[in-house]
Formats: C-alpha cells, structure tokens, sequence
C-alpha cells in the first residue's frame, strides 16, 4: 500500500516532466524504478521542464547541463549524501578523474543498477542486488580494479579482487553469501577509499591489527569458523608490532592483504627469512632444516619451522632458558641434544646480560657528558656480533655458538674497559691526612721560625 | 762562559743586581708591630690564585672551546684525565674562595684604617684585583657550557644590555650576537684565560709593589705617619723577610689545603649540557645574590625611563664607591672609635648587602627551618 502511494507520489511530480518524456522515451521507467523516484528531470539536468519548445527546455539561460560530468555528480549528489561526498572528494578516484582518467569512479559508477552507469538507475544500498550491496562490491570494484590497463596508469594492482576471490574472504562472501563477511569497503573505506600506503587507510600496516580484529579479535565472530580470537591481540604483544615503523610485517605482511591465507609451513621459514636472512640461513642450514616430524596419530610427515620456537603472531624470542622449554617439546632429558640446546641457551643469556650492562655503561657515561664515540661504535659492533650470534644459534651447534662467545667476550672486555674509564667509582681520597700532616708540620716550623 | 759571568752580564744590561738590592732593604724594613698573623689573610688569597692559576693551565691544555665539544671536554677532564677531576674541582671551588678572602681582606683593611693616605692606590687596585676575579668567575661558569651556564649567562647579559648608555654595545660586544652562542663562548675563553689573567696580573704587580713600598699601616692616624715617617711608627716590629714572609706562606699552605680538602670532598659532578629549556630556579653564586635580588625590585619603569636601567645605577655607584673608598673616607683616624661615622655608613652598606644576599638565596624557595617548612616568594617574603 505504502509503495504504490510512493508510486502515484511520484507519478504526480514527474507529470510535469511530460515535456521532457515527450522526447525522450524510456527515461521515465528507470527512473521511477531507482532509488529517487520523485526526482525531476531539472534536479539533475537543469533546462526548463515547462517549456513549449525544446530549445527554450535546452537553453542556456536556464542552465542547462546536458548529461551531467563526472565531476559534477559529487556536487549534486553532496546536496543531501553530504558525508559520502565530502569523503570522495579527498579519494583517490577523483585524482584519477582530474589527470582525465575515465575508469575514477564517480557516485553513479557504483551506485547505478543499469550496465552502463547512468542517474536514471540509482539503486538503493538496502537492496540485495545493488552494485554497493555487500554481495556485489567485489565485482563492481572489479568493473575497474581488474581492468590491467586502467590500474597501471593509477599505479594500483590489478589483481586484487581476483586474490580476494580466490581466499577466504571471498569464498565466505561470495560462495557463503554470507552477510557479514568482509568485502572490499569494510578494508578500503567507501567513499574515501584510500590508498592502503595512506596512514589515513583502515588497511594501511599501522592499523591493519586494528581493522583485522574488529572480526578476528571478536569471539562471536570467529567461532562459528572454527578460528581463534586472540591471535591479533598476541601480535599486537609482538616485537613485530612495536617495530612497524621500521618495516615489520603487519597482518598482511605473512597472509597477503587480498587473498588472506594461513602460510602452508613449507613456506615459512623462506617467508621469515626475507627480513630475518642469517637466522633463516641458519637454520635451513642446520639440523633443523632437514628435521621432519610425523604425526603419531594421522602419521602426516611435517617440516620444522619458525613456529615451533618463536609462535606466528606472538614472534617472540624463546624465554632464557629455553632449552627446557624449546628444545625438551622434542629432545628427551639427558641427550646431547637436549645439552646443546642448554649450552646454546645459556650463551644466549650470559650475552644478552652483557649487551644489556654495556648499554647501561654507555648510557652512564652519555649522562655524565661524555660523547663516547669510540665506546659506541664498538658497542654498536658487538651489537652486530651478537645478531651474527643468535643467528648462529638457528644452526645449533653448541661449538660454533661457543667460539662466537668466546669472541663476544674478549671484545666485551675492550667495551667495557674504554666505557668504564669514562664512569669512574669513587675517588681515592687517602692522601688528604697526609697533605694535612705535611701542611701543619709546615706551619709549626714557619710560626716557631718567624718568631725567631 | 761561567755561570758567575753569564749572571754578571745580565746584571750590566739589567741592573737586576740594583734592584733586588733595593726590594731587599725594603722588605728588611720593620713592618708595624700590629701587623702580627694578620698578613696570613693576604698569603691565603695568593695562595689561592696561584692554585687557580694552575689549575686553570692544566684545564686550558685539555679543554676545547667550542659549542660542540666544550661540555665533552670536560667531561673528559673531569672522567678521563689523571687527577682532572680534583684540577676541575679545584679550580671551581677556588672562585668562591677567592672571592671570600677578597672581601675578608677588604673588611680587615677597613677595620684597620690601612686605606689611608697614602695607601689610597694599594685599595684601589686590590678593588680593581677583586673586579678582575669576579669577572674570570663570571666568563669562567660559562666555559663547561652547561645548560645552567648559558642560561645564566644569557640572564646576565641581559642585564648588562639594559644597562645605562654603553650597556646594549657591551652586551652585544661581549655576545657576539642576538643570542649566547659559538661566539660568546669564544669571546669568554679569550677574556677567562688571557685578558682577564693579564689585567689581574698587572693590578696585582701593583697592588703588591704598592704593599712592599709604604709599608703596611701603622696604627698611628695618617697625620702622624706622614709627620714621623714609617720607620718611626714601625720601630721593633717584624720585617717582611723572613717573619712575615713566612707567616703569608702559612696562611698560603693553610689555604690551599684546605681548598684541596674541600675539592676533593665535594667535586662538581656532570650537568646537563646546554640546549635545554631554562632551568627553573636559576640563580648567580652567592657573591652576585644581593644584586639578582635588587634588580628584581626595579620597577617597569622610573619616570619614564626603563626601571632596570635605573636600578643599576644603585650597584654601579656603589661598586664605584667601594673601589674610591680612600678618596671618600679621607679623615686620617685609623682606630675604629676615632671613624664612627664612615663605619656606620659602611656598616649599613655591608647590612644591605648581606640582607639581599639572604633574600636572594631563600626567594622562590621551600625551605626547611626549625622543623617547619616554609615557601617563600620571589621577594624572599615568606608565602
């Protein structure tokens, strides 16, 4: 009842559009079919829509337009969707429209039903089958983002929808249907859609945890796919959180940001070696990289790999001592193994306990005035030798990890020496009485002689 | 040639031998018999700037003068450089002590009317030997270029460029520039270790030719000295050499020792380098607190004229007054109770001085005394 009201609504205000149908056959269908059926041929188009003749409908003294340009559908759309205008005027989709690219996307680009974008076909976003309807973004962002030619002029990947399409969240929303999976705008925002290298950009890395978690952080979400919750939160603890500013992988560093998978185990330690090279040479290098565990329950043959010490989203260094605690999941008390591990572990502590002394040194002598260069460089060399250490230590040989120790320790010797001079202890203070002996023995002998 | 004859021909191009014969005779001249263990005072003040002296060449040898390396280089002194840190103390503590013997030896010379005729030139050039201290102590703070150090000195430049008529052209003299910066660190190196050294030397020479030429004061009024002459007022009294000469050299020793003691048990530890933001509670060493606390009374402005640049004229008078002293308390009594006028006035003169003092040490402060803390205002009233 209350569409057909709607209806003979709009039938009414488009009567007076009867000028303009006279002409111009079919527009009047869609138009009532949109989202906007009560609009007026001059709310878009301007002309007079009461004129007799069609030149004095078209002229321009009544402003007429014609069809409107791309760049004019923000600001006639912006009269009442203010926000999303606002917004798409810093996207961008408009810079591409202003360097006279056809493929930036205007408002009817995304939100006109009909295969060729037109305002007569404005669809409502409620509406399941709309072109901005969770189910149909990814294809009505890959109306352009899969076309190779227009993203190589805007510098952006062309195989983003296909990656998505291909992964999880693209199988959850566009074989699942489901209506809350993640399409492209719950990363890229709608209007403003930034680019992912924009800070401003719910898919830059400094807020990937942040965007990720709304549903990977959320229990409710993440049961019903048999995923945990607290995995971002373990990253967000990661020393690869704290060091985004320096080039760590955020979530899409390890899953990809479009396709999103879990990295096979084969693949990891290469993965973690294109930051972390030497422990990932190491290691492949080392007994462990050849070291391949079998199930005893479904007897599946798995590779060892980073994971096993360090954990994916906590990537932490294994608490000193690890041996225990690392080497012990696979090597039984009492084995060479186990006390190379121990030897390793205890090597590892005893040098980071130097490195954290002789840091403590050269802050001591900073606050006491002293540039230090000297101390620092070599410093910052031991620092070195120590990252060249613990990635030794990913080959675990117990001989190599002790030579390299004895190394460590005899440069830490020089270090600590050239600092310590710079932070002296208290000062010998015991030749003050003997001064005061001498001075008083002096002024006895000057006073009985000056009486003299 | 022998060495009698290399000293032979000195002599003949010289005349050293006349003139050692001559400062010889005058300090086996009888001194008064007042003078007693008071010349000990005057040994100390020698003593210690002759500490000064060398310890300030040893700094000089490792310190560097610049913006970038003059705090590291102290550091370095003070950490690095056998016994730099005893030289470093040394040489800071010495300032104070210099400055305390100075004024003890002014105060003496006033109680035993010594100032007067014919004496005049000897108090004004130990005045003038007491300027030049404070302005080594005053160039010197700056050199460790600490962040205290060049905030104090931007503060004391300030208030010489607000002093009357020549003020703004010393201080931009003296800066080198709008700001505290390379230049004036460059321009107080050279005033601390070379022209400031030079001009106490010199007024020192002739402070002490002065001392050794009329003698010390009798205790006779000025009259009567001139009447009767310095060896009638000095019959039966001690000659320089050896009797007072050694007991100058006790109070040396005594002096230094316990300037080393006092070094070695509280030696200046590290301060924050310079570029900081201004400290808070700034404030000069004690011997400038009565001014920082009078200047702080100036007014905005006096009778249209810039307030501080008026207040300054208080301090420079009065700066100018104590190096004429001689010229303006010209009565020849000597004995206290002959002067009771000039003692009055310079009595409320020191009362003054010491008043501020206090008052600058406690404003702006939380003091703990007699088991009650109290705050006091920038005035040094308590809050």
């Amino acid at each position: 009842m209350k569409r057909l009201l709607l209806l003979l609504a709009a039938a009414a205000a488009t009567a007076e559009a009867g000028t303009c149908t006279d002409c111009h056959p079919g527009v009047e269908e869609p138009v009532l079919a949109s989202a906007h059926p009560q609009t007026s041929c001059t709310d878009c188009h301007n002309g007079d829509d009461t004129a007799a003749e069609m030149t004095d409908a078209h002229a321009t003294e009544k402003k007429f337009i014609g069809r409107p340009k791309a760049l004019e559908w923000a600001a006639m759309c912006g009269d009442c969707h203010r926000e999303a205008a606002q917004a798409w005027t810093a996207s961008p989709h408009l810079d591409a429209l202003r360097k006279g690219d056809p493929a930036g996307a205007t408002c009817v680009s995304c939100h006109a039903a009909a295969a060729t974008p037109s305002g007569h076909s404005l669809a409502d976003c409620g509406d399941a089958g709309a072109p901005s309807a969770r189910l149909q973004v990814a294809a009505t962002c890959a109306k352009c983002h899969a076309d190779g030619a227009a993203m190589a002029r805007s510098g952006v990947r062309a195989d983003a929808v296909e990656l998505y399409g291909k992964g999880p969240h693209g199988h959850n929303v566009l074989e699942e249907k489901a209506a809350d999976g993640p399409s492209c705008v719950d990363c890229h925002d709608a209007h403003a859609s930034p680019r992912s290298s924009d800070p401003a950009s719910a898919a830059h890395p400094s807020r990937q945890a942040q965007t990720c978690g709304r549903c990977h952080g959320d229990e409710k979400v993440m049961k019903p796919h048999g995923l945990s919750h607290g995995l971002v939160a373990k990253y967000e603890g990661s020393p690869h959180a704290r060091g985004l500013d320096s080039g760590a992988p955020s979530c899409a560093g390890c899953h990809g940001p479009h396709l999103v998978r879990v990295p096979p185990v084969t693949e990891i330690v290469a993965h973690c070696g294109r930051c972390h090279e030497g422990p990932a040479r190491e290691f492949a290098a080392g007994p462990h990289g050849k070291a391949v565990r079998t199930d005893p329950q479904t007897g599946e043959a798995t590779p060892m790999s980073c994971e096993d010490c360090h954990g994916a989203h906590g990537a932490r260094r294994p608490e000193s001592p690890w041996a225990a605690r690392s080497c012990g999941k696979c090597h039984a008390a009492g084995t060479p193994a186990l006390a190379d591990g121990e030897r390793l572990s205890s090597i590892s502590a005893d040098t980071r306990a130097d490195l954290v002394r002789l840091h403590g040194l050269l802050e001591r002598a900073r606050a006491r005035g002293h540039q230090a260069g000297e101390g620092c460089e070599a410093l910052a060399a031991l620092d070195g030798a120590w990252q060249d250490m613990s990635a030794l230590a990913h080959g675990v040989s117990a001989e190599a990890g002790a030579m390299a120790r004895t190394a460590f320790v005899r440069d830490a010797k020089a270090v600590e020496e050239s600092l310590g001079r710079l932070v002296p202890g208290p000062r010998d203070l015991r030749w003050l009485p003997a001064m005061w002996a001498f001075v008083l023995a002096g002024v006895v002998l000057m006073w009985r002689k000056s009486r003299a | 040639m022998s060495w009698r004859g290399l000293l032979d021909g000195l002599d003949v191009r010289l005349g050293w031998r006349e003139a050692r014969a001559r400062a010889a005779a005058e300090l086996a001249r009888p001194q008064p018999a007042r003078a007693g263990w008071g010349v000990a005072l005057g040994g100390a003040a020698l003593g210690v700037l002759g500490l000064e002296a060398l310890s300030g060449l040893v700094l000089a040898a490792h310190y560097r003068a610049s913006p970038e390396s003059a705090h590291a280089s102290v550091a370095a002194i003070r950490d690095t450089v056998p016994l730099g840190w005893l030289w470093l103390s040394v040489h800071a503590w010495g300032t104070h002590a210099l400055v305390a013997l100075a004024l003890l030896q002014a105060a003496k010379v006033f109680i035993s009317g010594a100032h007067k005729r014919p004496r005049e030139l000897t108090w004004v050039a130990g005045a003038l030997v007491l300027f030049a201290v404070l302005g080594l102590a005053v160039t010197g703070h700056l050199l460790p270029w600490t962040n205290e150090a060049f905030w104090s000195t931007s503060v004391r430049l300030g208030h010489v460029e607000s002093a009357p008529l020549a003020g703004p052209a010393a201080a931009r003299l003296l800066r080198g520039g709008d700001d505290v910066g390379a230049a004036t660190l460059s321009r107080f190196y050279i005033l601390h270790v070379a022209v400031l050294p030079a001009l106490l030397a010199a007024l020192l020479a002739l402070h002490l030719r002065l001392v050794r030429r009329l003698g010390l004061a009798p205790g006779v009024p000025a009259d009567e000295e001139a009447a009767r002459g310095h060896a009638a007022c000095s019959e039966g009294g001690a000659a320089w050499l050896p009797q007072l000469a050694l007991r100058a050299a006790a109070g040396a020793a005594v002096a230094v020792a316990a300037l080393l003691t006092v070094a070695a048990l509280h030696p200046p530890g590290p301060a924050a380098a310079a570029g900081g933001p201004t400290p808070a509670g700034l404030r000069p060493e004690w011997f400038f607190l009565a001014l920082f606390q009078f200047l702080k009374l100036a007014p905005a402005r006096v009778a249209g004229l810039p307030g501080e640049s008026v207040a300054q004229l208080v301090p420079l008078l009065a700066v100018a007054a104590f190096a004429l002293l001689p010229f303006l308390d010209r009565s020849p009594a000597r004995r206290l109770s002959a002067r009771k006028l000039s003692l009055a006035v310079v009595a409320a003169c020191v009362f003054a001085w010491g008043a501020l003092t206090v008052l600058g040490a406690v404003s702006d402060r939380e003091l703990r005394l007699f088991g009650k803390t109290r705050a006091f205002d920038t005035y040094g009233r308590p809050r």
